[in-house]
């Protein structure tokens, strides 16, 4: 099935420290757009990291496209699954807009010629062909975060995970994403699992709602 | 035991000094013995001290190994083809390095027994310049904050699919080349950003700086600087013969 299903997961970032994450089951389907909401501090992102095996839970079952998350390496989720951080310059390593978006493609056994072209094709699609020189870490936000999407459409994901991608973002960097997500679900049949409470940002796009409260979560829709 | 930062500090000098100095294994033993004594004494868990120095340790006792190795002696306990691969001198060569390398990362540990406060005031009151201080105890403190950023672009690297662990070991340099460029431009970001905040909080704003919090020295700490002195005659009679 293409979804990743929590059950009875729980999660607390040391021994000593309460649970973050409290028995906690829940389904995300990758052919929805999932929103969750919260407050500050409620464990979003937490269960994120949870959702792509950044973390591994303390008790309870992940399961990511029908495989045990224990058995699975990053690498692996990369397959099926693109995480977007909330600070995105903390996924951009390489030289140029260029190099970043070609980057993951090199380790694939793909032709030169195929690099280059869906290099390009992202390029085009996330309007970064401007700065395509450019040194990924001196751009705006709103381009830091769209090359980061761009590198990881090039993979194919089945699902995108993004944490607050709008908490730095103007309202028509934001209007831009929620095109940019339309499209990318319309014509790559890429799922999201979107953290955020921006309101406005969520009434334009969500299928699936959330509440996290206290490590939990309430279904809202 | 509360002491003063600067007994704190003159103690450290005095273990890391004599490790240095001192090449032998006894030496080295009593040094280790004394430092671990010290440790208890200021009530400090070893365990917890010891857990971010792991994979240092590691690095230690491996480097060790090597040392015993490549050390030449008389002495053979294994050897292949008449090459001399281990031998009692190697061994005590390594066991030296070993309990050397402990001893001044054991030492080092003293210090975190007090704040970055204490640290400070403790060397701006030995008349170490107050930037100087802050600078170097600001450094350790942004160790961990490197560290995280080192891991978040580890793991950016691994979700663009790419399994570090099965790449030729060509691969697995350069992509730890790639690690390094965001570490360090997110730490010269940083220290920016620290040093514009700082500024604006008006740090060095007039030339003379009153402390509101000011150590003085106790008699415990009078005694424990006494009882220092004493160690390092002590130790350099007793050892001083041997090198
Ligand atoms: N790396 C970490 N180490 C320890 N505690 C953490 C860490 N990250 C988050 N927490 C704690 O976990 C709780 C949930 O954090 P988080 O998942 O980031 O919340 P949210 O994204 O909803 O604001 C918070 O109380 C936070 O203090
Ligand atoms: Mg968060």
């Amino acid at each position: 099935m293409n979804k990743i299903s929590l059950e009875n997961v729980s999660f607390s970032y040391s021994q000593t420290k309460n649970d973050v994450i409290k028995n906690l089951s829940m389904d995300i389907y990758s052919k929805d757009i999932t929103i969750i909401q919260g407050a500050n501090g409620s464990g979003k992102t937490t269960l994120s990291k949870l959702c792509c095996n950044i973390y591994k839970p303390n008790n309870g079952i992940v399961t990511i496209f029908s495989k045990d998350a224990k058995n699975l390496s990053l690498s692996d989720v990369a397959k099926d699954i693109y995480y977007l951080f909330q600070d995105p310059q903390k996924q951009l390593f390489c030289e140029s807009v260029e190099d970043e978006i070609a980057f993951a493609l090199k380790y694939q056994n793909y032709t030169l010629a195929q690099i280059e072209q869906t290099t390009n094709k992202m390029l085009e699609l996330f309007n970064l062909n401007d700065i395509k020189k450019s040194y990924p870490l001196l751009l705006s936000g709103g381009e830091k975060q769209r090359l980061a999407i761009a590198c990881g459409v090039a993979i194919k994901p089945k699902l995108m995970i993004m944490d607050e991608p709008t908490s730095s973002l103007d309202t028509e960097n934001m209007i831009n994403l929620v095109n940019i997500i339309l499209k990318l679900k319309h014509d790559y049949n890429i799922g999201f699992l979107i953290i955020s409470h921006d309101l406005d940002f969520i009434n334009r796009i969500g299928d699936v709602k959330y509440m996290m409260q206290n490590g939990g979560v309430i279904n809202e829709t | 035991m509360k002491l003063d930062p600067r007994v704190k500090l003159s103690i450290l000098c005095t273990l890391s000094t004599l490790a240095i100095l001192f090449q032998n294994v006894r030496s080295l033993l009593v040094l280790f013995v004394s430092c671990l004594i010290i440790l208890m004494l200021l009530k400090c868990n070893i365990k917890r001290l010891l857990k971010p120095f792991k994979s240092l340790i590691k690095l230690v006792i491996i480097m060790s190994l090597i040392q015993s190795v490549f050390s030449q002696g008389n002495h053979v306990i294994i050897s292949f083809f008449n090459i001399n691969v281990i031998t009692v001198e190697g061994l005590i060569r390594g066991l030296e390095f070993f309990l050397r390398m402990l001893t001044i990362l054991f030492s080092a540990s003293i210090l975190k027994t007090c704040s970055s406060r204490e640290i400070i005031q403790g060397l701006t009151q030995l008349k170490v310049p107050y930037d100087l201080s802050l600078m170097a105890v600001m450094g350790i403190k942004f160790l961990p904050i490197l560290q995280q950023q080192f891991s978040d672009t580890f793991i950016a690297i691994q979700l663009r699919g790419v399994d570090i662990k099965k790449q030729t070991l060509k691969e697995k340099v350069k992509l730890i080349s790639y690690l390094l460029m965001p570490v360090v431009a997110g730490a010269i970001e940083t220290a920016k950003k620290v040093s514009i905040s700082i500024q604006l909080r008006g740090f060095r704003a007039y030339p003379t700086r009153t402390s509101y919090y000011s150590l003085t020295l106790n008699k415990i700490d009078y005694i424990i600087l006494m009882c220092n002195l004493l160690y390092v005659a002590l130790f350099i009679l007793c050892f001083g013969g041997i090198n």
